[in-house]
């Protein structure tokens, strides 16, 4: 199933008539398993994920505490470390295979052709270093130019971003600026090599209501005038259906739906998406209880067999005790349930 | 103030906010005063966190506080709360000054007014155990003896929701949401009439933040309380609350019946505010953020502090900030050009 | 979905048994190194000579009316008039060398340990003291504790043991004095982290006392830099009692620590009878090792679980 590092397949499947091959995915991932070994015990914080991610697309990754989306972002940039490890499962970036590569490959890569983008914009930018020195060693260590080209391309690269006066930034430290042009610099940092891939996670949950929709703005303008793919993780469904094309909703380390954005948001099928949207305060009467979903996320450490999400289910019954395959309910739109709903839900109401 | 509260008598208003206001300043210490002698210019470190706050809650009533990061709400929330004194005006419970700056109240008295905090993991004390941190306030104050104490505890856990039977258990033993539903519990323990909840449901997962807030819905009914519920997220306070204060840079720009504002703000911040909500229904959206960054409260701009990114600002906007202005219906709005 | 059920949960789901406390995690990571083990058990062995000693030891050296001028300077092995070995030989009045290692040991523990926890009230108390009050009294406090700590203990010891004499008591004061601001300085370190957070300001709402808060909230988490801090002082004050009692005060001649038997083996050492300053110097050297050991390791395992 995994290629050799290094060597690029030029496609996994053939067109039916049997023509020249179609161009694989940008990414390829199947199957992903990633565990922690804790003095507890295993932790399996991904446990067996596949998806495809097309270029130029945008796939939404939505979970909460628990369901191992930020592992699965750290996963795909090699980031994982002791005591946590990739135990199966492959990812192919360009037909290159990332899982078991060894970290001179990786390091190839990060940068390059995988970026990715933080909560916190001070884990992407070091606090003692001037902006400049940070964008600008990253760009010499993955290319062979002097360091004047290299400060030209930071600099078209911040103003790219919307940074006001960019000269005079660069030569300022983070803590200097706001949370809002952190996150900037930190998406100017993780561009700047040219990647083709971004992860982005939870990059703009600490930031504000306005800042947060600037943020969006810039990164909905970047994926259409470069051609990026964008993976977007968030607990927040709302943020990714205003940005993605297609969406995955992840529940105890597992994708338990997954399909085109709009679909999924007006015909969810999984009983846990659906609670997710209808339990948001804007699809409910003001001054109305909301409708929730009992209980709580599970704990990675006591998983139930069977379905994650049963014990929180009214639709659930015996057939729950065995977890439920990933099966295609319409083309695209995938779920993971024995008992899916197949109606679309209830219309949110007006603002 | 409001049509709520206009005409009634001054103990029957549950918590008022008269003229509050909170400066932090560092005053510069004796090696910078003697820099200043010596001509070097040293900047004077003062923060107007809150300045000039009216504000008047009927009792029962549930009125929201909301505004981005640097507005100054959670510090009034505390100053509400009586926890941090205000440098200037005060807060009064039912006609009676309780703020920290000057109230002469019984502690026991100033017991009606509670709080719940954002963060469930820090706002439990992770050393003792659930049942002894619900039941301190109340034993402490006599309010209940050791003897009933435990009977009364397992009650609140009930009543919040969780398993009586866990009340010996750790904070760190809970989840998070069972550890908010415990800081409820905490803070009802000492029967109050008016609860400040900062952020209440931010720091939770998303399918617990719906319980969170269904169960202080309930609570408020059951018990009748008066709430003052300080949030980033207009969606919940809509959901929740009577009224809305809208709060920028440490004033209130907008004061508003909740079922209203969204259709009807006034303010131009309120309307961006709006306009920012992003919908899960709205489908894929061209952003239309508004331009530049949140001043720094050590710096305002001068005159109305919103008009550097006011879309309708104009000179007197510049030199002149608007004052507080009641409206018909129960509105009132900071604003040279409402509407 | 379920029909609009605002119905808080009833229980949480299944009985799953709690998660292991704080502290049995830390004993369990504390388990599982091998030097810290090792430090435990060599603390523990010198702790338990230490205690017994009375027992252990084979003749009490202070009692005059054992001693016998006929054993004096005997090398290790020798057989003594009362019938038992000199394991470790004898000093210039014919004391055994192991029962005054032990009965050193004990002295110089009990000192030790009790200058700590003195130490530790009193530094505790001023450090919350100052976290909470912040100001002046913070800046007051504070400033003591650093003209303290600026001074070498050693010379602060000497200074009030010159004027205080010699006795237990005495030494133990002096050691109080020089060792308080150290706790002083980490509580309040701790205590002003912890003050800012919210399970504080939640009892600040339930109009706690300050007293009351300080001690029952705010010190119980201020706790674990705190133990690091006891045990290494604890060692620091075996080796400044050594230190002292070498130098010829502190502890008075009856109840003479390790130090002084070294000091009494001194003058000897070239000609030949090493054993009398040897061997407590190398049971010294155990004792503060095996506690450095523990605080090592205990400062270790307490860092990263600091962040919650």
């Amino acid at each position: 199933m995994s290629a050799a590092p290094g060597r690029s397949q030029a496609s996994s499947h053939r067109s039916p008539q049997g023509e020249a091959p179609v161009s694989a995915a940008l990414l390829d991932v199947e199957n992903l398993c990633t565990s922690f070994f804790t003095e507890d015990g295993e932790v399996r914080s991904v446990d067996g994920v596949s998806l495809r991610l097309e270029r130029g697309e945008v796939l939404g990754l939505v979970g909460e505490s628990g369901s191992g989306k930020s592992v699965m972002g750290l996963s795909l940039m090699g980031l994982i470390d002791s005591p946590g490890k990739i135990v199966a499962g492959s990812i192919r970036l360009d037909g290159e295979e990332l899982v078991g590569a060894p970290e001179h490959a990786m390091r190839r890569l990060r940068g390059p052709r995988l970026g990715m983008i933080f909560q916190d914009p001070l884990m992407s930018l070091n606090p003692v270093l001037r902006i400049e020195t940070t964008l600008i060693e990253t760009l010499m260590a993955h290319e062979f130019i002097d360091s004047a080209t290299a400060h030209r391309r930071a600099l078209a690269a911040l103003t790219d971003v919307g940074i006001p006066s960019p000269a005079q930034r660069m030569r300022g430290y983070p803590h200097e600026m706001s949370g809002g042009m952190r996150q900037r610099v930190a998406i100017a940092a993780a561009l700047l090599p040219g990647p083709q891939l971004l992860i982005a996670d939870e990059p703009t949950t600490a930031l504000d209501v306005t800042i947060q929709s600037q943020i969006l703005h810039l990164l909905q303008n970047l994926v259409a005038a470069r051609g990026l793919a964008l993976i977007m993780i968030s607990h927040d469904l709302s943020v990714v259906a205003s940005l993605a094309d297609r969406v995955a909703v992840m529940y105890a380390g597992r994708i338990v739906e997954s399909g085109p954005v709009q679909q999924i948001l007006s015909r969810p099928a999984h009983p846990y998406t659906r609670g997710l949207i209808h339990s948001a305060p804007v699809m409910s009467e003001p001054g109305t209880p909301l409708p929730q979903i009992r209980g709580a996320p599970p704990s990675p450490l006591g998983r139930p067999a069977g379905c994650a999400f049963a014990p929180r289910c009214d639709r659930a019954s015996s057939s729950c005790m065995s977890m439920p395959a990933l099966t295609d309910l319409h083309i695209g739109h995938a779920v993971r349930c024995w008992h899916p709903h197949l109606e679309a839900r209830l219309p949110g109401v007006a603002a | 103030m409001t049509a709520h509260t206009e005409g009634l008598p001054v103990q029957d208003v549950a918590l008022e906010l008269r003229h509050v206001g909170k400066i932090f300043d560092q005053k510069p210490d004796w090696i910078a005063r003697i820099l200043r002698r010596l001509g070097v210019a040293i900047q004077d470190y003062r923060l107007v966190a809150v300045h000039d706050i009216n504000l008047q809650i009927a009792p029962g009533e549930m009125v929201g506080l909301v505004g981005e990061s640097g507005c100054g709400k959670s510090t009034l929330g505390r100053i509400a709360a009586g926890l941090r004194a205000p440098t200037s005006g005060e807060v009064n419970y039912k006609g009676v000054r309780v703020d920290a700056a000057g109230t002469r109240m019984p502690a026991r008295e100033r017991l009606k007014i509670q709080m719940v905090f954002q963060d469930p993991m820090a706002s439990l004390n992770p050393r003792r155990r659930v049942g002894e941190l619900i039941a301190e306030g109340a034993v402490y104050h006599g309010l209940w003896t050791r003897t009933e104490a435990a009977q009364r505890v397992a009650d609140l856990l009930v009543e919040v929701g969780l398993d009586p039977g866990h009340a010996h258990r750790y904070p760190h033993q809970f989840s998070g949401g069972q550890r908010q539903r415990i800081a409820i519990a905490q803070a009802l323990s000492v029967n109050p009439d008016v609860l400040v909840c900062d952020e209440p449901v931010a720091a939770l997962d998303v399918s617990i933040q719906a319980q969170v807030l269904n169960l202080l819905m309930e609570l408020r009914q059951r018990r009748n309380l008066t709430c003052l519920f300080i949030s980033h997220d207009l969606a919940v306070i809509r959901h929740v609350c009577d009224r809305v204060a809208v709060m920028y840079l440490g004033r209130i720009v907008e004061l508003a019946p909740a079922r209203s504002i969204f259709e009807d703000a006034q303010h131009p911040y309120t309307r961006a505010l709006l306009g920012e909500i992003l919908r899960i229904d709205g489908g894929r959206r061209q952003f239309t953020p508004i331009q530049g960054e949140l001043p720094s409260p050590l710096n305002p701009p001068s005159g109305c502090a919103f008009h550097p990114r006011c879309p309708k600002a104009s000179a007197i906007c510049a030199s002149e900030a608007p004052p507080l202005q009641t409206q018909q219906g129960g509105w009132a709005v900071a604003c040279h050009h409402p509407g | 979905m379920s029909a609009l059920s605002s119905k808080p949960l009833a229980a949480p789901a299944a009985a799953t048994p709690p998660p292991p406390s704080r502290g049995m995690r830390l004993v369990r990571a504390y388990m599982r190194n091998r030097m810290a083990l090792f430090g435990l058990l060599l603390m523990l062995v010198v702790l338990f000579l230490a205690v017994f000693a009375p027992w252990i030891a084979p003749q009490n050296p202070y009692d005059l009316k054992q001693l016998s001028l006929m054993d004096a300077r005997r090398p290790p092995g020798t057989e003594s008039m009362a019938g038992f070995t000199f394991v470790l030989g004898t000093d210039a009045l014919g004391r055994d060398i192991w029962s005054g290692i032990l009965y050193g040991l004990r002295i110089s523990l009990t000192v030790a340990v009790v200058s700590a926890l003195v130490a530790l009230t009193i530094g505790s108390t001023l450090g919350l003291t100052a976290a909470w009050r912040g100001g002046r009294t913070d800046a007051l406090i504070m400033r003591i504790v650093d003209l303290q700590m600026s001074f070498p203990s050693i010379l602060v010891a000497l200074i009030l043991l010159a004027v205080l004499g010699r006795g237990v008591d005495k030494t133990i004061i002096a050691l109080v004095t020089v060792q308080w601001a150290y706790y002083a300085r980490t509580i309040r370190a701790s205590a002003m982290i912890e003050r800012e957070k919210e399970y504080i300001e939640a009892a600040s709402c339930m109009r706690l006392g300050a007293w009351r808060i300080m001690t029952r909230h705010l010190l119980p988490n201020c706790l674990p830099p705190l133990m690091v801090v006891v045990t290494v002082q604890i060692a620091h004050a075996i080796s400044l009692e050594a230190t002292l009692s070498f130098l010829g005060i502190g502890l008075p001649e009856t109840e003479p620590s390790l130090g002084l038997l070294i000091a009494s083996g001194y003058a000897h050492l070239l000609t030949g009878t090493y054993w009398i300053s040897i061997f407590p110097g190398i049971a010294l050297l155990i004792a503060i090792f095996a506690i450095n050991l523990v605080a090592d390791h205990l400062r270790d395992l307490l860092n990263p679980r600091l962040a919650r």
